[in-house]
């Protein structure tokens, strides 16, 4: 592999193959030529990935990747950028030897975050954390008798990761931004970086405004009680004393003991678990209660990926845009796409969000192609650039086949709609062009397909209708094993 | 009923000769009039329990050789108390105890799980007996799917079960999938002490009178409208919640302590914030709001018109059709207590300062709880003139007129003109009509009624079957002799005191035969008249049979019986029927199958139902079709096709749908009646 050189004008993108997992590089022209300025923009890999078809290991896979940034930037990275904290954008800085190289074979310039990951002075970004790192803490308990719990996997040493990412970083090489600041890391004439989110106001917005802070207060204060009630009972499955139980225990009797008691096994029937199917299973309730912590997980998810840095770039010249939304769901993306939340830029004034959608011509597209992280109406339908790329970072075989219930990530109908969107440019980091589009087998454990036949056999016609877009952009998709590149020249 | 207990053999003489007392009509349960909260403050300490009147019923125990009501496991509910949080089972009351029978059950007690089964017990069969007053037969919980039974018979679900221990965290639930209700119990925490709450202490929503009173009626609307969980429009869900806050509310005027506590306190005006306006107070306050969970006169929810249009999450949008409820009574309140309060004031209305008169606290809590028992009976009756699927808040106000209006045909108290005021200020408009008019809103005949022929065999086919008891066959001697009318067995069968497994079965026989009675009848009337096309239909997307008519399912059939105020009987045959159509998110997948371009797979049945169909009101006396509440269109019909796209494109999916697939295990997703909507971390 060769070093990555910068293009005469534009933007040079790399979007890695490693996985289920996020981790592009960008090389912009610098005044002096040869000379590129190199931003990546994370460096990750699901906590428990491995392909369908085995290959290397996790390790090994974040090794390859940043040997390979390594070569192509010659050991320098001018800015990184953590979109947020999931495994899945931070596994490079947590597997040794790709750590240990992050560590010893780079120089740096700046570390970029969001303003939830500020330390210090951020009483919002504070609390936040500390109400995340509570839900965490209750949930890794029972992450096995959650129905949600392979959730958890994005959450997984990614602390510790982040931390390792932030100690290659002097503090005051640090900068946290917040929503409307626009960055010019290379002055006046090179490209410039908004920031959309994530939204400063994440609970105000939803806070029911009629209430005082004390009921505010309130209402956190009780949310912690019922969390804490939760985790103890979750400590009590795991072995140890549950203190959230209502009577004294005296007043109970033990499942064991239920099911000699003729009352509860002529009407409730005994636990299904020792194989026995009972003719009353499909009454009892044994996992109801957990349906509060998954509920909790999902919300602890959904948050995370909320607390996304989301930003666009816009070339010098052309104006045309590269949006980056990393995996914001609904509440980040309203927060800046919808006009009537009046969002503006301080230092860019008379650009709209509205505006840099019409403009953009590079979709990184948010959370591997999950149906609710990409808005729709405010959102794609909004991108109405005829020169418009969508890139997905995912393993749909792995995320349908190796997940409990099956992940559909791209989502069938979204990735129809970044197809007729993008009149076919739609690059899937696992498998390139849609050209090369494979049909999913029957899900293992349910047999089920992630789409009907019928939407399957749409789609092959619609990829064939696009057939003259894709070829043409085959043309300029370099494609390794270990990554796809393509440029974006800045011509008006 | 169980058997007579035993007498042995050699028994004392005297046992012959002793007179025994017949069964008591009623078993005398003690509960909390609201929930525990009340016995804390001191305004209305004393007023936190009441004794219930349930109807009697135990069960023969073989080894202990009595009667006895354990659980309680009754003919309609059965409590089990599983508590799988905390690993523990808890035993169950024994109701027949002597010591409980001579004091009306355990006294109320937070710390004692046997009063929480005896309360959900009690206030579950009080709820249920106020539903089957109000329609004058058994109420009958909704049926297991089908295809999830090996024999039809085990469709059958005799006993809705309640749990009273079975979530930690702050929410209860029905749950339509297990016919089961679930209630959880969660910390209060600190800093809600000064609200009449230990810190720490556990609040169990099983002890919320209100929410027990809820779920139990989502439960009963459910076994009458099991369709109703299909929110084709924003108002179906919402209705669910409105309905089952308005069983619990009205319920509140039956304290007869607390009903005269408020009224001295109101000095008569009920219109006047209290407790009897408030739901699930206790737990409102628990989880760190102001007041109650929900008040019907929460001065946000007065009228203003853009109210509907913003408010689309069911509880929210329910609470303006409680509103609108608890304002017609309060109209009705007003208007039957003037009178007294002509009386007491010399004709000036105005009161004088201080407390009023204990005898006229007295009258008017008699004329607000008699006022409550018929809103509330006008509501619940309102459910046998509903559309039999989509149902929205205009449907429901054209019910609750079409209801009254043929039970009370001169509405001398302005009932009906309350109902439409309130309805009408918050906008609850029905569908295309233009006046607002009793006789508007009344559901409308067919223009044509059809030929008498074609409904005679609608009731020989009932004849046939209900008087003869034989499934198939002859007609019986009595139907063909004439000799005794063989409607009078048929409506018999859905009084009050039959059991309630035959009057399933005969419903689904019923429902049988209506169906192949419909295949027979004029299809240009069926689809003029009723959006019912019994020709063949060239559209793909259309369930139809092989011979390309649109299928036709008898969803419901019943009868609806009751008496008026002056003892008048009115007796319908309440039948629904439905088509439906598969029916696909994306509109050009539509067109494609439903214009033979793209061939429909047999294992493809859309993103969605669409259906169409009917209920009809079939007046047993003329057998004429008295009221027909039709769809908006036939099943063919793709401009309502769309508006209901619409709706579900608007209503976005939840994370967990990408995580566990549409159909990914059981979860709150398909718990659609959580007494608090989404997780607990965001009430309201």
């Amino acid at each position: 592999m060769a070093k990555m050189t910068p293009p005469p004008s534009g933007v040079k993108i790399r979007m890695y193959r490693q996985g289920f997992g996020d981790c592009f590089l960008l090389a912009f022209p610098t005044s002096e030529p040869d000379v590129a300025w190199y931003v990546l923009v994370d460096c990750g890999l699901f906590w428990a990935y491995s392909a369908v078809d085995g290959g290397p290991s996790q390790s090994e896979r974040m090794d390859a990747v940043v040997r390979d940034l390594e070569l192509a930037t010659g050991g320098v990275i001018d800015t990184l950028v953590v979109t947020h904290e999931h495994f899945d954008h931070l596994a490079g800085f947590h597997w040794t030897d790709a750590r240990d190289r992050f560590q010893q074979s780079f120089v740096y310039g700046e570390l970029w975050l969001a303003w939830t990951e500020r330390r210090e002075g951020d009483a919002l970004a504070d609390e936040l954390r500390e109400e995340a790192g509570l839900a965490l803490g209750v949930l890794s308990q029972v992450q096995g008798l959650l129905p949600v719990g392979e959730l958890l996997d994005f959450s997984k040493n990614t602390a510790s990761a982040l931390v390792n990412a932030r100690a290659l970083f002097d503090e005051d090489r640090v900068r946290t931004l917040d929503p409307g600041e626009v960055v010019v890391p290379l002055g006046e004439g090179g490209p410039r970086f908004f920031i959309l989110g994530p939204p400063r106001d994440r609970e105000l917005l939803r806070t029911n405004l009629r209430e005082d802070e004390l009921f505010a207060r309130l209402r956190a204060a009780q949310r912690r009680a019922e969390r804490d009630a939760l985790l103890a009972a979750a400590r009590g499955h795991a072995g140890e004393a549950d203190d959230g139980a209502p009577f004294a225990r005296h007043r109970g009797i033990r499942d064991q003991e239920a099911s000699e008691s003729s009352f509860f096994v002529e009407h409730y029937g005994r636990p299904s678990a020792d194989g026995q199917p009972d003719q009353q299973a499909w009454r009892r309730i044994d996992g109801d209660w957990l349906e509060a912590l998954a509920d909790l997980a999902l919300q602890y998810d959904d948050f995370v990926n909320n607390t996304s840095l989301a930003f666009a770039i816009e070339l010098p010249e052309s104006r045309r845009v590269l949006l980056f939304p990393g995996d914001a769901q609904s509440g980040n993306w309203l927060s800046w796409a919808d006009e009537e939340e009046g969002f503006s830029f301080l230092d860019a004034p008379g650009v709209t969000v509205h505006d840099l959608l019409s403009r953009t011509v590079l979709y990184k597209v948010g959370h591997h192609g999950s149906h609710n992280a990409t808005l729709d109406a405010k959102g794609l339908a909004r991108m109405t650039s005829d020169k418009l790329v969508a890139l997905v970072p995912t393993d749909e075989e792995w995320a349908w086949q190796k997940r409990r219930s099956g992940w559909r990530m791209p989502y069938l109908p979204l990735y129809r709609a970044l197809l007729s969107r993008t009149r076919g440019r739609v690059v899937q980091s696992d498998i390139g062009l849609p050209d090369r589009k494979k049909k999913m087998a029957p899900h293992p454990n349910h047999g089920g397909l992630p789409y009907s036949e019928a939407d399957w056999e749409a789609l092959q016609g619609e990829i064939a209708a696009l057939d003259a877009t894709i070829q043409e952009l085959h043309g300029r998709l370099v494609e390794t094993d270990l990554f796809f590149e393509m440029t974006i020249p800045d011509e008006v | 009923m169980p058997p007579e207990p035993v007498v042995e053999q050699q028994a004392d003489p005297c046992a012959g000769a002793l007179h025994r007392p017949p069964v008591p009509p009623h078993r005398r349960l003690r509960a909390f009039a609201f929930d525990p909260s009340l016995a804390a403050e001191l305004d209305t300490s004393g007023l936190e329990s009441v004794t219930l009147e349930v109807p009697w019923e135990e069960s023969w125990d073989e080894n202990e050789r009595r009667c006895v009501l354990r659980g309680p496991v009754g003919r309609y509910v059965e409590v089990i108390d599983h508590d799988p949080a905390s690993r523990a089972f808890y035993p169950p009351v024994e109701l027949n105890d002597p010591y409980l029978l001579a004091r009306d059950g355990h006294d109320p007690s937070e710390s004692n799980p046997q009063f929480h089964q005896q309360m959900v017990y009690a206030v579950a069969m009080t709820t249920i007996r106020h539903f089957e007053n109000a329609l004058g037969r058994a109420a009958l919980w909704s049926d297991r799917p089908f295809h999830e039974v090996d024999d039809p018979e085990e469709a059958f679900v005799e006993r809705l079960r309640i749990h009273p221990h079975a979530l930690r965290g702050a929410n209860a639930y029905y749950s339509p999938e297990r016919k089961a209700l679930l209630f959880g119990y969660f910390p209060a925490a600190e800093g809600v002490h000064d609200r009449g709450l230990a810190p720490g202490a556990t609040i169990f929503t099983c002890l919320s009178y209100d929410v027990v009173a809820h779920e139990t009626a989502h439960a009963l609307l459910d076994g009458m409208h099991s369709r109703f969980i299909e929110a084709t429009n924003p108002d179906v869900l919402a209705l669910h919640e409105a309905f089952a806050d308005i069983v619990a509310i009205f319920q509140h005027f039956t304290h007869p302590e607390v009903l005269r506590h408020t009224i001295a306190r109101t000095r008569g005006d009920l219109g006047r914030q209290s407790l009897l306006a408030e739901l699930a107070r206790q737990m409102g306050r628990a989880i760190g709001r102001r007041a109650a969970l929900r008040n019907a006169l929460d001065p946000e929810l007065r009228p203003h018109p853009s109210q509907l249009e913003s408010t689309t999450e069911p509880h929210d949008r329910g609470a303006i059709l409680v509103a609108a409820v608890f304002d017609a009574f309060l109209q009705i309140y007003r208007v039957r207590v003037a009178d007294l309060l002509r009386i007491a004031t010399q004709g000036t209305g105005v009161l004088p300062e201080g407390d009023i008169h204990p005898d006229l606290v007295a009258r008017m809590a008699r004329e607000a709880a008699t006022t409550a028992r018929h809103v509330l009976h006008m509501c619940i009756r309102a459910l046998d003139y509903c559309p039999p699927f989509g149902i929205d808040f205009g449907d429901y106000l054209r019910a609750l007129i079409t209801a009254d209006l043929t039970l009370v045909p001169y509405d001398q108290r302005n009932y009906r003109a309350a109902f439409i005021d309130a309805f009408r200020a918050r906008g609850i408009l029905p569908h295309g009509l233009r006046g607002l008019g009793e006789d508007s809103l009344r559901w409308q005949a067919p223009a044509t009624q059809l030929p008498a022929r074609a409904l005679a065999p609608l009731f020989d086919a009932i004849e046939l079957e209900e008087t003869s008891g034989r499934s198939e066959g002859e007609p019986s001697d009595r139907a063909r002799r004439g000799a005794v009318s063989p409607l009078r067995d048929l409506v018999d069968l859905w009084t009050l005191d039959r059991e309630r497994r035959d009057v399933w079965r005969a419903a689904r026989r019923l429902r049988g035969r209506l169906q192949r009675v419909i295949g027979g009848w004029d299809a240009e009337w069926a689809a003029r008249e009723l959006h019912l096309l019994l020709d063949p239909v060239d559209l793909p997307s259309v369930y139809r049979d092989a011979s390309g008519r649109p299928t036709t399912e008898v969803h419901s059939a019943r009868i609806a019986r009751r008496r008026g105020p002056r003892d008048e009987e009115v007796v319908e045959l309440v039948v629904e029927i439905t088509q439906r159509r598969r029916a696909w998110d994306d509109a050009d997948r539509q067109t494609e199958i439903d214009s033979g371009a793209a061939a429909l797979r047999e294992d493809d049945h859309g993103d969605f139902r669409f259906r169409s169909g009917c209920t009809l009101l079939i007046d047993l006396s003329s057998r004429q079709v008295r009221y027909a509440i039709r769809a908006r269109g036939p099943i063919s019909d793709n401009r309502v096709l769309s508006a209901q796209r619409r709706y579900r494109s608007s209503a976005t999916p939840g994370l967990r749908i990408t995580y566990l697939g549409d159909r990914g295990g059981r979860l709150r997703d398909v718990e659609p009646f959580a007494f608090l909507h989404g997780p607990a971390a965001s009430p309201r």
